[in-house]
């Protein structure tokens, strides 16, 4: 049996905020204000954004306003886990470390790490850490979603990736989503702050195993001259449903390079806002999402040039099945002193159906003069000539259209090595196990 | 022994005929030749007996080894031995050209009860097709036909075909383009082919291929129809005197 968002139960909003009240008084003083403070931001701004507000005119997510209005009581913790088959990413080396809805799992996550990295529950980090404290955007400054996520707080990880190691770092982080005895879905909003030194790799799977829903805040400050390389996985269950709000700042000729596969959960929202601060930063970001009968996948960046001789490129793709949307939208904004920088943005969406939904916002905010920028958009379908062809060599029409989906995700797929030589292959079946599982729409003769 | 056969087919591309009686018979073992002039319908027959959707047969029949060819769906035919050399290969970027074939292989193996391929055999033997039709490894590595010169995507058809192995194979235009280097490739690619349990339909504009790829028969086809029928002369003659004949006033060779 399955809970859902949008015909549970659920407490008021009055019960909510006691709950919150009453949990304040287990928190230091920090972190009271810090949360009285999001809970602030997060009223002023109306609460739950709707659709009414630009950034969210394609993404509707009110049906959560009651899930939302109750408190994430159930800390079920997992004593094991079986990692959904489909997924190979943990069989890329590193340390694993897992947040069971939200929380810290030390029983699920590797003990032993080398010199070069310290990982540590947020909870733990902010009892003594005062330089993560400046690592956190304060509430004032952030939008609502991530406003709602300071009001709450506590949950989840912090990373130091330390420099003077030339090895690549590679740690996993998994966050899962899962019920075991209420009736209610799960609600989280864990925090993660990530700061790469040197030369880090995340990797970052979402994994929903039931009813859920993550309104989860990352933080990621690359420093200069380091590499952060970031994948972001989300797969399983469609009623897990996830909105990040990240925020990535990288230094003087830091390089943040991120990867974000999304073949599974109900409704997702990567928001990411990147901010090239200092000369010759650079960031390479990449996506591969499928979105079909009532996924939604919403990825909204922000790119900002704010210093000279910053370069940034973009490439989205998405393929988008009957019942499924797909959302982007991509700003990117140069600032008068970023002078010599170079941003570029694509995002292209493959419909295999008319009932399948792409909405492509790109945006383009220059104020120097000697800069290069540019973006690009498409929608189409699969070319029936080529289908034919396929076909007129023996493929099945399902085996030709997967072949076709496979060739139109190859460039992305095939530029994310990342350093990572398993990650091209991984993601390959990760995407045949979504096409697999599709179930074929189309009819033929 | 008869391997298609068509009759009095008359075809419409969205309500336009462009195909208006066409009757034709191959046997396995020989080699047909259609010329014609462009815009004849020469292509037009071919797709439709590879299963191209968007035709609309309005009367006639083709029977292939026995069956009803026009019921069935283009892998269908193709798993059953039919096989089209397209005039225009379609590109497919990421899907290289050696994964493609592989693909396609096993499809054709599965829907005859076979197992899959292995794959040591496989790469074995398109190497040593491919060397044959002049392409080295880096083109079977390389993305299907994406950068692929005019001739190297005809070579790709005829490397497909030969590792295909079909019973009834198609080639529409497959010289056009071809300088005659690559011409002889492609030829002698075809030539090592034909046998007595095989029968080829060459769709050509210039008679210059079928001076190495010999016909047994050679038809007109002009303005929807099989205007004239006759042996290897024929194409001789409609080098001298153009199509122009043929589309006016009935054929008087014979
Ligand atoms: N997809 C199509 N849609 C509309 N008309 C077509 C299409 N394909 C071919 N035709 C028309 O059918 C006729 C025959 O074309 P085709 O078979 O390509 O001739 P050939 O190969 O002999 O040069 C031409 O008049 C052409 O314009
Ligand atoms: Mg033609």
């Amino acid at each position: 049996m399955t809970t859902s968002f949008t015909n549970s139960a659920v407490p008021s909003e009055e019960s909510l905020l006691q709950f919150w009240r009453d949990d304040q008084a287990n928190q230091s003083s920090w972190v009271a204000d810090f949360r009285r403070r999001g809970y602030a931001r997060y009223s002023e701004l109306g609460g739950i954004p709707t659709p009414k507000i630009e950034s969210w005119k394609y993404t509707d997510i009110t049906r959560f306003k009651r899930a939302l209005y109750r408190p994430s009581i159930e800390r079920g913790i997992l004593s094991s886990f079986i990692w959904p088959s489909q997924d190979g990413l943990l069989t890329i080396p590193g340390p694993q470390f897992v947040l069971v809805n939200g929380r810290f799992a030390p029983q699920l996550s590797s003990s032993a790490f080398s010199d070069g990295l310290i990982v540590q529950s947020l909870e733990e980090a902010l009892r003594y850490d005062e330089d993560l404290k400046v690592r956190l955007l304060s509430p004032e400054k952030v939008p609502a979603m991530a406003a709602l996520n300071a009001a709450w707080l506590g949950e989840g990880l912090v990373v130091r990736f330390k420099a003077n190691t030339t090895e690549n770092h590679i740690v996993h982080v998994v966050l899962i989503s899962t019920n075991t005895i209420g009736k209610y879905p799960i609600v989280t909003h864990p925090c993660i702050v990530v700061i790469a030194e040197g030369h880090a790799t995340l990797i970052e799977s979402h994994v929903g195993l039931s009813a859920a829903l993550t309104n989860m805040v990352s933080y990621l400050h690359v420093e200069p001259n380091a590499t952060l390389t970031h994948v972001r996985a989300q797969s399983g269950f469609s009623e897990t449903h996830t909105i990040c709000s990240s925020t990535a700042t990288v230094a003087s000729r830091g390089l943040y390079q991120c990867f974000v596969l999304t073949t599974g959960l109900g409704l997702v929202r990567n928001e990411l806002a990147v901010t090239l601060a200092e000369a010759e930063a650079e960031c390479r970001l990449y996506g591969a999402y499928t979105a079909d009968s009532n996924r939604h996948v919403d990825n909204t960046i922000v790119m900002n040039h704010v210093a000279p001789a910053t370069t940034s490129r973009q490439i989205f793709k998405g393929v988008i099945d009957d019942g499924g949307r797909g959302v982007f939208q991509g700003r990117i904004s140069i600032h008068p002193e970023a002078q010599k920088s170079d941003g570029h943005q694509i995002h292209r969406a493959l419909l295999l159906s008319p009932g399948a939904e792409a909405y492509c916002k790109p945006e383009l905010e220059i104020s120097a003069d000697d800069v290069k920028c540019t973006h690009g958009a498409t929608a189409g379908e699969l070319d029936e000539e080529t289908l034919f062809y396929l076909r007129a060599r023996g493929l099945d029409a399902e085996t030709a259209r997967a072949l076709l989906i496979e060739s139109f995700l190859s460039d992305v797929v095939n530029g994310v090595s990342l350093g990572l030589p398993r990650l091209p292959d991984v993601t390959r079946a990760m995407i045949s196990v979504w096409l697999a599982g599709r179930v074929p729409k189309h009819e033929d003769f | 022994m008869t391997c298609i056969e068509i009759r009095d087919l008359h075809a419409c591309i969205d309500g336009r005929p462009i195909l208006k009686g066409v009757t034709l018979s191959l046997s396995v073992g020989e080699v047909h030749a259609i010329m014609g002039p462009n815009g004849a319908g020469k292509s037009t027959l071919s797709h439709l007996i590879a299963g191209r959707p968007g035709y609309e047969v309005t009367s006639g029949t083709i029977r292939y080894d026995g069956r009803d060819l026009l019921a069935m769906t283009p892998e269908e035919r193709a798993c059953t031995g039919i096989f089209l050399a397209f005039q225009y290969p379609v590109e497919i970027p990421g899907v290289s050209t050696a994964t493609f074939l592989k693909t396609a292989v096993n499809a054709q193996r599965r829907f005859r009860g076979k197992t899959e391929i292995d794959a040591m055999q496989f790469s074995k033997l398109i190497k040593e097709k491919a060397e044959k039709l002049g392409m080295n490894n880096d083109m079977l590595r390389r993305s299907l036909n994406v950068g692929f010169s005019g001739g190297e995507k005809k070579r790709n058809e005829i490397l497909q075909m030969a590792m295909l192995e079909p019973r009834f194979a198609m080639l529409d235009e497959t010289d056009s383009g071809l300088d005659i280097d690559s011409l002889k490739i492609v030829a002698s690619g075809v030539n090592a082919l034909r046998s007595a349990e095989r029968a080829f339909l060459v769709i050509t504009h210039y008679q210059r291929l079928l001076e190495y790829i010999v016909p047994d028969y050679v038809h007109v086809l002009a303005e929807g129809r099989i205007v004239c029928s006759g042996n290897k002369e024929l194409a001789l003659e409609l080098e001298a005197g153009g199509y122009a004949p043929f589309t006016t006033h009935a054929c008087h060779a014979s």
